[in-house]
Parts: C-alpha cells; sequence; structure tokens
C-alpha cells in the first residue's frame, strides 16, 4: 500500500513542476511538504521514477551541471497528467467514503 | 586534493553499491540517479554550511542516504513488489536477444577463423557458443552471489 501512496506522491510531486523537477528536489520536496511522513530512501525513490518511466508517465530530460554530473529532470507526460488526475479523483472518493464510514 | 578526495570517495560508494545490484540497464540508470543525488545534497550542504570541511559533509550525505548495503536492500524490497508478467516477457526477449547476439558473434567469429585456416567452421562454431554459454553461466553466478 505505502508503494502506492509513494508512486502517487511522487507523480503528486512532479505535476507541480512544469519544467520538471530532478530526484533530489522530488526527495526533498516529499519530506518537507509531508513533514517527514513520505519521507523515502533513495533505494526507494529511484526504481519508482525508473518504473515510472518505462510506464511512459513521465521523460527524462538531461540537464548539463557545472558542479558535478549531468542530472535527470523529471516531466511528467500527457499520459502522467492522466493517470495522476484519475488517481486523485479515485483517491478523494475514497477518501469521502471513508469519512462517511466514520460518522 | 579534496575534490579529488570527494570524487573518489563517491565513486568508491557507486561502485560497492553497483556490485551488490544485478546487472542490468535498470542497475545503470539508478546508479547514475544516485550519484547525481549525492551530488545535489552535497552542494546543498556546503551552501548551507560554507566553512565546515566538505569531506565531512559528504560523510555525513552518505550516512544519510544510507550504506550500500542498505541500498541494495531497499532496491530489493522494491523489485520484488514490482514483479509481474510483464517483467517476465520482458526478461525472457532479454534472454532471447542476448543469446541470438552471443551465437551471431560466434558464427562470424567462426567464419574468420576458418577462412584462415587454423580450424575447421564447424569445431569454430561449437568451441566458441561453448565459450559463450560459460561466460554467461558465470556472469549468472556472480550476479546471484553479489
Amino acid at each position: 500500500m505505502r508503494r502506492g501512496i509513494l508512486q502517487f506522491a511522487v507523480l503528486a510531486v512532479v505535476q507541480r513542476h512544469m519544467d520538471g523537477i530532478h530526484g533530489y528536489g522530488i526527495a526533498r520536496e516529499l519530506e518537507e511538504r509531508t513533514d517527514g511522513l513520505l519521507e523515502v530512501k533513495e533505494g526507494t525513490l529511484y526504481p519508482i521514477l525508473h518504473r515510472l518511466k518505462k510506464e511512459r508517465l513521465v521523460n527524462v530530460r538531461i540537464e548539463e551541471s557545472e558542479s558535478g554530473p549531468k542530472r535527470k529532470v523529471y516531466v511528467l507526460t500527457g499520459e502522467g497528467d492522466r493517470v495522476y488526475r484519475e488517481l486523485s479523483k479515485v483517491l478523494g472518493d475514497i477518501y469521502d467514503k471513508l469519512r462517511e464510514l466514520q460518522k | 586534493m579534496t575534490e579529488d578526495n570527494i570524487r573518489r570517495r563517491i565513486d568508491e560508494f557507486i561502485k560497492k553499491t553497483r556490485r551488490l545490484l544485478p546487472d542490468s540497464f535498470e542497475t545503470d540508470d539508478i546508479l547514475e540517479d544516485l550519484q547525481t543525488h549525492i551530488h545535489d545534497s552535497l552542494n546543498d550542504k556546503r551552501a548551507e554550511h560554507p566553512d565546515a570541511d566538505p569531506f565531512l559533509l559528504l560523510t555525513e550525505v552518505l550516512e544519510d542516504i544510507g550504506t550500500p548495503e542498505e541500498i541494495a536492500e531497499e532496491y530489493r524490497s522494491e523489485q520484488l513488489t514490482t514483479k509481474d508478467e510483464s517483467d517476465f516477457a520482458e526478461k525472457w526477449v532479454k534472454y532471447v536477444m542476448r543469446l541470438t547476439a552471443a551465437v551471431l558473434v560466434a558464427v562470424l567469429a567462426a567464419w574468420i577463423v576458418a577462412s584462415i585456416g587454423l580450424v575447421d567452421f564447424t569445431s569454430a562454431v561449437v568451441i566458441l557458443i561453448g565459450f559463450a554459454f560459460i561466460e554467461w553461466w558465470v556472469r549468472g553466478k556472480q550476479t546471484a552471489s553479489a
């Protein structure tokens, strides 16, 4: 279940950056914006990004760096945007139903 | 000197992690990302603490990331949850492509050796395919024991 949530969270972070975001930025944003709740280990994050790329939900752009190796910048594809919107709706519905069950 | 030491330490860390992961395009991709991640994280720390020893900051970065063994463990548990039929099909396509490439190389090499006249074509093909099989088997064992 955590894996599914993390995949959605990674898509959500990438979706917020129209010009793309690099792996380190995704890891930082996941940690900072969820107060550490979705802190992700590097051994988990990069296989997730690799899979999202394989499923054509994100694209990679290579960026030159003056102070280190070339950086991969991850950008959401049209298909990624569609899947993200669909998942957002499903998660919203699940959340609403769970709230109703609590009443 | 410090910059050289930093680069060497990062390279050692990546090499050690590589030895613990399967030999695949995915591993290359992930290790590239990991290397960039280490550089980005170190640059961030250097900007935050300009007077600190960069080598000590790198030690902090690597401690935050975890040991190569921990990274490999995370990677394995992530992979175990994502095995599906498409991965299975992809694996077999890869095997068939590798096998075809090995046979083509063996036939080409056998033709060259036979044309020189050192050995006849059929024997050369059998010997070279035998070597290719041994290389594939040893590589498989090394990957499994890593």
